[in-house]
C-alpha cells in the first residue's frame, strides 16, 4: 500500500512538473492551469507613436506597459505609490527630491539612473504636446545626485505637479538609446522599464506586447498582450461576440445589454472624467456682450442634449469639470447644479441685443457625437434667432491650433482628471479655443494651480468655477461613463473608469485555460 | 424652290427617323427603361419634394427618436426624431443636384479639353493629355477628401471635387472621338469652304462625337452618386442638418443592429439611384451604337 501510494504522488509530481513546463504560455504560479498566451484587447484609435511622453487616450494602455513613471496614483484611494521611485520629500515649495529605485534596467538591457529622469524631463521642454504641462518644470536647475537621486526644480508652485509626475507625459525613456536613434524611431520603437516590451507594431492593424523578463516588478502574468484597432463600436462588440477579442474598450451604451448577454462576457461600467462642452471664443466680437453669451445658454436644453448625444450612456454635468474631479459642487443654476433653460428669455434676449440672425459657425471634430450634439445645439440657437451653420473638421490642419484661425464656436471634449489640467482650456497660454483674454480668470487659474492648502483649494476651485459658469464662454454638459467588454474568466482585471486607462494594471490580467 | 422644300423635308424626315430609330432602339432595352423609370421617380423627389413630404426636414422631435417604421412615420424616426422618409425625399434633391452639376462641370471641361486635344493633335494632344494623365492617377475620393478639407464642405466644394475628378475620363473619351471624327470627308469639305476650328469643333465634330459623351454622363452621375455619399459617410460631405443619403448612412450605422432601418432605406436608395444611372447608360450606348442598328 505504502508502495502504491508513493508511486501514486511520484506520478502526481511527475505530471505536474511535466504540466508546469507544458506549452509557451506557461503557467502561473499559484495554478496549475495553463495561461492563455495572449490577452487580446480591441480598442477604437490606433495612436500616432508610442513616446514616453502620452498625449492621446490611444497611447495611454500600450505605453502604461511599456513605460514606468516616477510614481503611481491610485484613482481610487487618491494616493501616491513608489513606481521608479521608492521616497520622494520636498525640499520647499520649489523643489522636490526623489530617491530612485536601484537595479532597474531598461526592456533592452541599459541600466535606469537619475540621468534617464533628467534627459526624460528635459525632452517635455520642447515637446510641443507637453509645455503647456510641463510649464512648471524648471530643467535648468534640476539636479542628479548621483545614480539614484535627482532633485527636481519648480518654475512657480504647482499643485498638480506630484500627480503630473505618475505618467502619461513624464514616462521615463532609456537616455542612451533615445539620443543613438533619435526620436522619431524611439516613438516606433519605444524602450522602457515597464512589465512589457513592444513586439511588432502592423501599422493599422495591431501592437503586439510581450513580457519584459528584466522588469523590477517581477513578471507580468500573461506572455503576450494584443492591442487590435476597430474604430467602429459596432465591430468592437462583433470581436466579443465572436471570441476574437477578450476584452473591447468603448462600447456604445446602446449595446451594453447585448454584450451582457453574451456567453462568458459581461459589461463594466462607470463614470469617467471625460466630458463635452460648448466653447465660444472669447476674442470674437460676436460674444462680447455678455447678454449674448446668456442667450445662447438659456437656449440648450442640456439634458435633452445630453441625453440624445449619448443616449443614456452620459449624465448631464452640474458644474464645469465633471462630478468625480476635487472640488466639483453643483455650480449651475445657483447652485443647483440644474443648467437654466430659458428660450423665451434666450428669445428675448437675442431681440434686446439686435442680434437676430447672427450667423454663428459651430466648429467640430468629425465623430459622431459631436455631430449629434451639434445639430441638436444648432437647432437650440437657430430657434431663439440665431443663424447656426455647422462647420466639420476633418484634418488636424483645420484645427485652429494648426490653422491660425480661430473658432467662433465649437464643441469639445475634455479627458484629464485633475483639476488643474482640466482648466488648462481657459488658461490664456493654452489659446485654442477658448481664446481667453480675461486676466481676472487667468489669475484665478495661476493662483489655483499653485495653493498647496487644500481647505483653501476647496474655496478657489468653487470661485472660479462659479465665475466660469458666469462668464458663459463654455456651456459643459455632459460627462460620459465608460463601458468595457470583458470576458467573465479574465483575472486580476481592475476595472477603472478613468478613460485615460493609466492605472489599469494590465501585467495582472490573466486567462487560466481549461 | 419646289426642290428646295423636298430637300429640307428630306433633312427633317432623316433627323426624325434618327431619332425615332434611337427610342425605338432604347425602348427594346428593358434594363434601360427600368433605369429610366427609377431616374424619372428620383427626379420628381428632387423637384418636388415639399409637395411630396413637407418642407420640414430638419426639425428634431428628440422625445421620439428611434421610431420604427409606422403609419405616421412611414420609414420611421432618425436618431434625433427627424422623419427618414422626408430627409430621404429631400436628400433625392441634395445628391442629385450635387452629382449633376458635379458631371457638368466635368462634362464641359472634359470635352473642351477632349475636343482641342483630339482636333489639334500633336504637341497640344500631347500637353493636355500628359496633365489629364496626372488627374487621372489621384484617386477620385482622396482627391474629393484632399479638396474639402483644403476648403471645407459645402454643396459648391463638393461640385468642384467631384467635377475635378471626372474630367480626365470625359476628355479621353471625347479626345478619341474627335480623332476619329476629324480626318472625315466632310470635315475636309467644311474646311474647303473656310470655316473656322471653332465652327468646325461645335458644328461638324462635337455633335458626331455626343453618343460616347451621353453614355459617359450617365455613368459618371453613377459614380458621383457613390462618391457623394462616400465622402459625406465619412463626415466630409454636405453640412448638417442638410440630408444627404451618404450621412444619412453614416448616422444610422452606430444603431444598425437595433435600427437598422435607419440605414436600410438611405443605402436602398443609393443602391437603386447607382443602378438606374448604370441601366441607363447600358441602354443609351446600346440605342447610340450605329453596330447595333439593324
Amino acid at each position: 500500500m505504502k508502495k502504491f501510494v508513493s508511486l501514486l504522488l511520484v506520478l502526481v509530481l511527475a505530471m505536474g512538473m511535466l504540466a508546469a513546463c507544458g506549452g509557451e504560455g506557461g503557467n502561473d504560479g499559484n495554478s496549475n492551469k495553463a495561461v492563455k498566451e495572449r490577452i487580446i484587447v480591441v480598442t477604437e484609435e490606433e495612436p500616432a507613436h508610442l513616446g514616453p511622453r502620452t498625449n492621446s487616450v490611444a497611447q495611454g494602455i500600450p505605453n502604461r506597459l511599456i513605460y514606468s513613471a516616477l510614481m503611481d496614483y491610485d484613482y481610487d484611494t487618491a494616493t501616491f505609490n513608489p513606481d521608479l521611485a521608492t521616497e520622494w520629500e520636498w525640499l520647499d515649495d520649489l523643489h522636490l527630491k526623489f530617491k530612485l529605485r536601484e537595479g532597474v534596467k531598461f526592456s533592452n538591457g541599459e541600466d535606469f539612473t537619475a540621468e534617464d529622469v533628467l534627459f526624460s524631463f528635459a525632452q517635455t521642454k520642447t515637446d510641443s504636446t507637453a509645455i503647456s504641462t510641463m510649464a512648471w518644470y524648471d530643467d535648468v536647475n534640476s539636479y542628479a545626485n548621483g545614480d539614484y537621486e535627482v532633485v527636481l526644480a519648480f518654475n512657480y508652485p504647482y499643485f498638480p505637479a506630484m500627480q503630473v509626475l505618475c505618467g502619461g507625459r513624464t514616462y521615463i525613456a532609456d537616455k542612451t538609446t533615445y539620443e543613438k536613434v533619435g526620436a522619431d524611431a524611439y516613438q516606433r520603437e519605444p524602450i522602457g522599464t515597464g512589465p512589457y516590451k513592444l513586439q511588432s507594431w502592423t501599422t493599422g492593424s495591431n501592437i503586439v506586447l510581450e513580457r519584459n523578463d528584466t522588469w523590477y516588478g517581477g513578471q507580468a502574468k500573461t506572455p503576450e498582450f494584443e492591442i487590435r484597432f476597430v474604430q467602429e463600436a459596432n465591430s468592437r462588440v462583433i470581436a466579443l461576440e465572436t471570441g476574437e477579442a477578450d476584452m473591447a474598450f468603448y462600447i456604445n451604451g446602446n449595446d451594453a445589454d447585448r454584450v451582457d448577454s453574451f456567453d462568458g462576457y459581461h459589461i463594466e461600467r462607470g463614470r469617467a472624467y471625460k466630458y463635452y462642452t460648448v466653447c465660444l471664443n472669447m476674442q470674437n466680437p460676436k460674444f462680447a456682450d455678455r447678454r449674448v453669451r446668456e442667450a445662447l445658454s438659456l437656449a440648450i436644453d442640456l439634458d435633452a442634449l445630453t441625453d440624445a448625444t449619448f443616449d443614456g450612456q452620459a449624465s448631464v454635468m452640474t458644474c464645469p469639470i465633471p462630478s468625480k474631479t476635487e472640488g466639483a459642487t453643483p455650480i449651475y443654476g445657483g447652485g443647483t447644479g440644474k443648467w437654466e433653460y430659458d428660450p423665451d428669455k434666450a428669445a428675448a434676449l437675442v431681440k434686446e441685443c439686435g442680434v437676430e440672425g447672427m450667423e454663428i459657425e459651430l466648429h467640430i471634430a468629425s465623430g459622431g457625437e459631436f455631430k449629434t450634439a451639434a445639430e441638436i445645439v444648432q437647432q437650440f440657437w437657430n430657434k431663439v434667432g440665431f443663424n447656426v451653420h455647422i462647420e466639420t473638421s476633418k484634418l488636424a490642419a483645420r484645427e485652429p491650433a494648426a490653422s491660425g484661425k480661430p473658432w467662433e464656436a465649437s464643441i469639445r471634449s475634455g479627458n484629464a482628471s485633475e483639476v488643474t489640467s482640466i482648466l488648462i482650456i481657459y488658461d490664456s497660454a493654452f489659446g485654442s479655443r477658448i481664446g481667453n483674454n480675461d486676466d481676472k480668470l487667468d489669475k484665478m487659474l495661476d493662483d489655483l494651480e499653485q495653493c498647496y492648502d487644500l481647505e483653501k483649494r476647496k474655496t478657489m476651485i468653487k470661485e472660479t468655477l462659479q465665475y466660469i459658469y458666469d462668464i458663459r464662454y463654455t456651456m459643459p454638459f455632459a460627462e460620459v461613463d465608460t463601458i468595457f467588454g470583458i470576458r467573465d474568466d479574465i483575472e486580476g482585471c481592475k476595472f477603472s473608469p478613468s478613460i485615460s486607462l493609466w492605472n489599469l494594471e494590465a501585467y495582472n490580467w490573466v486567462i487560466y485555460e481549461d | 424652290m419646289s426642290k428646295e422644300m423636298s430637300t429640307a423635308d428630306a433633312i427633317s424626315m432623316k433627323k426624325k427617323s434618327q431619332f425615332g430609330d434611337f427610342v425605338r432602339r432604347f425602348k427594346k432595352n428593358k434594363g434601360g427603361i427600368v433605369g429610366l423609370l427609377i431616374i424619372v421617380m428620383f427626379l420628381i423627389c428632387a423637384l418636388f419634394p415639399a409637395q411630396l413630404v413637407g418642407e420640414d426636414y430638419y426639425s428634431q422631435d428628440l422625445s421620439n427618436r428611434y421610431c420604427h417604421p409606422n403609419a405616421e412615420h412611414i420609414f420611421g424616426t432618425d436618431e434625433l426624431g427627424r422623419d427618414v422618409l422626408t430627409r430621404m425625399v429631400w436628400g433625392a434633391r441634395t445628391s442629385l443636384e450635387i452629382s449633376l452639376s458635379a458631371v457638368a462641370v466635368s462634362c464641359i471641361l472634359g470635352t473642351i479639353v477632349g475636343c482641342i486635344a483630339g482636333f489639334y493633335g500633336g504637341v497640344t494632344d500631347n500637353i493636355l493629355m500628359r496633365i489629364m494623365d496626372v488627374l487621372m492617377a489621384i484617386p477620385s475620393t482622396l482627391l474629393g477628401i484632399s479638396i474639402v478639407a483644403a476648403f471645407g464642405s459645402s454643396i459648391y466644394v463638393l461640385i468642384f471635387a467631384m467635377g475635378i475628378s471626372s474630367i480626365a475620363g470625359f476628355s479621353r473619351i471625347c479626345r478619341s472621338s474627335v480623332i476619329t471624327i476629324r480626318d472625315q470627308e466632310y470635315i475636309e469639305a467644311a474646311r474647303a469652304t473656310g470655316a473656322s476650328d471653332f465652327r468646325i469643333i461645335t458644328k461638324y465634330v462635337l455633335p458626331n462625337a455626343l453618343a460616347p459623351i451621353i453614355v459617359q454622363i450617365s455613368m459618371s452621375i453613377a459614380a458621383s452618386i457613390l462618391s457623394i455619399s462616400g465622402l459625406s459617410f465619412i463626415g466630409l460631405g454636405v453640412p448638417a442638418p442638410t440630408p444627404e443619403w451618404g450621412s444619412m448612412l453614416s448616422n444610422g450605422r452606430q444603431v444598425i443592429r437595433d435600427h437598422a432601418y435607419i440605414v436600410i432605406f438611405p443605402g436602398v436608395a443609393i443602391m437603386l439611384a447607382v443602378f438606374a444611372f448604370n441601366l441607363l447608360g447600358d441602354g443609351l450606348r446600346d440605342a447610340l451604337d450605329p453596330r447595333l442598328k439593324s
